[in-house]
């Protein structure tokens, strides 16, 4: 099974969050049939695997999500071999699949060009890797993030969320399209675990300034210093392995790394009443 | 047109017009009152708009009913209807609510929920949904506000840190029209014909009842299917238009009306357990207007109103003095043509298109 091509997928950059789209989602995260995305880590809904192993896998539940995953950059990338990283002292690695293999990742991606051509990668990825058993752990659904996330995940189910290279938006009145915003940022708490992060990178500096504004005026958000960065194996995996950030780094040169990205960090900390 | 009570006395609201069956009076809304650096044009707009009522509410203490128009408007009266405030908010109110403390919470269509502090402060802005929020309530406590839009979702929100979600209730699959507290549930009423109960602080489903089966007309749902298949858009059941719950002893009393249907159903739903039966259901002589549950059932339809009795479904002789301001005022009492059936999603499905192109150009070997 080859991998699919890109240029057969290409779609532009924008799809209306706001828009009734046909969209097949579960009525509730507990109807969700997670065995059609992770065959290895799920039965079908309802049945139950017969050995003990197995049965502890059943436990599992997505913890990553990446939302507006776009072609699935960050989930898992086509090369194995090392990718030629400006910063020399990163010890690199292709996507969430190899970083965190223990950890089931979803990406999340409203376009439907785009979310079938990351579909298609993962799985050739999967028939590829066959006899290591790799890119079981990830895995993607075309869904509109904005307003379906209750219907995948429950209460405090994630331990990360990614938003990479959002959608700017620059109008004023396509403000309320942004993913980064007051009310999403409530239900985006709501997902995380106490402690779980929010990842959100941007090369757009308008952007950036909103979205810190309004995840550092949000009560259940804590920013993360710069100095804590450092020592984050996803930070440099999310600034090397998506595919926006890899344009961006093919447009932009490769020395201008920390000119180019505005990163930050947000911990979801809980609030006692 | 809507109902609500002050005092034991029934409010009916009908287009711009507020009707006092108890003191056979008719208020008129009255144009806002404008704050003086509108521009002419301004002015011109907000004059103009129709001032039909869209929500109308009771503060707890019955001290105060207050309403909202089409125009943005908001008007709270005291308990003589003397005219307490008068003020116009950004976005078309859909839904508002008293707190205990006597501030107000306005939902709009765009799915913001305000709250306007009683000290004329500028509102503050509690949460929002993607989608049109269709109905609000607060739970008993005040420390819950719940909230339910045009998609199938119910929000459960803590309050007034409304920042902090306590669960989504899901299940509908329809838009969720109706959400009332009471005894400590959650019941809710949806496009999809079903009534729900829910332990809200979990987002946990306690019961489910399909409102569908109790209509025997075959043809109504037919019918509806027939128009709504003429707009693109499926639909499996007849929806609920409207959903009122009272409580009654350990029970809770549920009266259900569909789309298209002429009669009031009635469930009542034991509070431990959760069991629900069916009662009989109520049929006016003429097509129904609106209806009102308190302690009786009242019944508005085009000649009269009817009053009946909960526990047995009896008709209890009318109330006099109402069928009369009921029969002088009948002209003004417009039914609005409240439609439904745009609430329905008109999903427009791209991929099937997309699949059946990339099908044939891998086919053409480009």
């Amino acid at each position: 099974m080859s991998l699919p091509q890109k240029r057969f997928f290409r779609q532009r950059a924008h799809s209306n969050p706001l828009a009734d789209h046909s969209l097949e989602f579960p009525s509730c995260p507990s109807k969700m049939d997670w065995s059609e995305h992770f065959p290895l880590f799920f039965t079908k809904l309802g049945e139950r695997f017969n050995d003990e192993e197995n049965s502890m896998k059943t436990k599992k539940k997505v913890e990553f999500a990446d939302v507006g995953c776009g072609y699935g950059g960050l989930l898992g990338s086509f090369c194995e071999v090392q990718v030629t990283v400006p910063r020399a002292d990163i010890n690199f690695k292709v996507g969430l699949a190899d970083t965190f293999p223990e950890v089931l990742s979803l990406g999340l991606e409203l376009r439907a060009k785009v979310a079938d051509y990351a579909h298609k990668k993962i799985l050739a990825l999967r028939e590829q890797n066959k006899s290591t058993g790799k890119y079981q752990n990830i895995s993607i659904v075309r869904a509109n993030a904005m307003k379906y996330l209750p219907y995948f995940f429950e209460k405090g189910q994630l331990k990360k969320i990614f938003f990479l290279f959002p959608d700017p938006h620059f109008k004023k009145s396509k403000h309320k399209w942004r993913i980064i915003s007051p009310h999403l940022l409530s239900d985006y708490a709501y997902f995380l675990a106490v402690g779980g992060l929010l990842y959100t990178v941007t090369d757009v500096a308008e952007l950036y300034e909103w979205e810190i504004k309004h995840l550092s005026e949000h009560p259940l958000f804590m920013r993360i210093s710069n100095e804590s960065l450092k020592g984050d194996a996803t930070v440099d995996l999310i600034l090397n392995s998506s595919e926006e950030s890899k344009k961006v780094t093919r447009q932009g040169g490769d020395n201008k790394m920390g000119e180019i990205y505005y990163v930050s960090l947000f911990l979801f900390a809980l609030v006692v009443f | 047109m809507l109902v609500a009570e002050l005092n034991s006395a029934l409010i009916l609201t009908s287009g711009d017009t507020l009707l006092l069956p108890a003191s056979n009076q008719l208020i008129k809304i009255p144009p806002p009152d404008v704050p003086p650096n509108l521009t002419k044009g301004q002015l011109q707009v907000l004059n103009k708009q129709d001032r039909t009522i869209t929500s109308v509410t009771t503060s707890r203490d019955g001290k105060h009913i207050a309403v909202s128009t089409e125009n943005k408007q908001i008007v709270v009266f005291d308990a003589a209807f003397r005219i307490v405030s008068n003020f116009i908010v950004n976005r078309a109110p859909s839904k508002i609510l008293f707190t205990k403390s006597g501030d107000m919470l306005v939902a709009d269509r765009t799915g913001d929920v305000y709250l306007y502090k009683r000290e004329k402060t500028e509102p503050v802005l509690l949460l929002g949904h993607l989608s049109m929020i269709l109905d609000m309530a607060l739970s008993e406590c005040e420390k819950y506000i719940i909230t339910c839009d045009r998609d199938e979702k119910i929000r459960v929100s803590r309050f007034p840190n409304t920042y902090n979600i306590a669960s989504f209730c899901l299940g509908h699959d329809e838009f969720v029209i109706r959400v009332v507290v009471i005894k400590g549930v959650l019941v809710s009423a949806s496009g999809d014909g079903t009534v729900r109960v829910w332990d809200y602080v979990k987002g946990a489903q306690l019961c489910s009842i399909d409102t569908n089966l109790c209509v025997k007309d075959e043809k109504l749902l037919e019918e509806f299917s027939g128009v709504m298949d003429r707009e693109k858009v499926d639909v499996t059941a007849l929806p609920i238009t409207d959903m009122q719950v009272v409580c009654d002893g350990d029970c809770l009393v549920v009266a259900v009306s569909l789309y298209s249907c002429r009669d009031v159903q009635l469930y009542r739903v034991e509070l431990e357990g959760y069991n629900w039966t069916v009662l009989n259901s109520v049929e006016p002589v003429d097509a129904l207007h609106k209806f009102y549950l308190s302690k009786n059932l009242y019944i508005f339809d085009s000649f009269k109103v009817s009053v009946y009795n909960l526990s047995n479904s009896a008709l209890i002789n009318s109330d006099k003095q109402m069928d009369e301001f009921y029969e002088k005022h009948k002209n003004v009492l417009k039914i609005s043509e409240n439609e439904i059936t745009v609430l329905y999603k008109r999903k427009f499905d791209n991929v099937q298109e997309y699949l059946e192109r990339k099908k044939l150009r891998l086919e053409s070997g480009k």
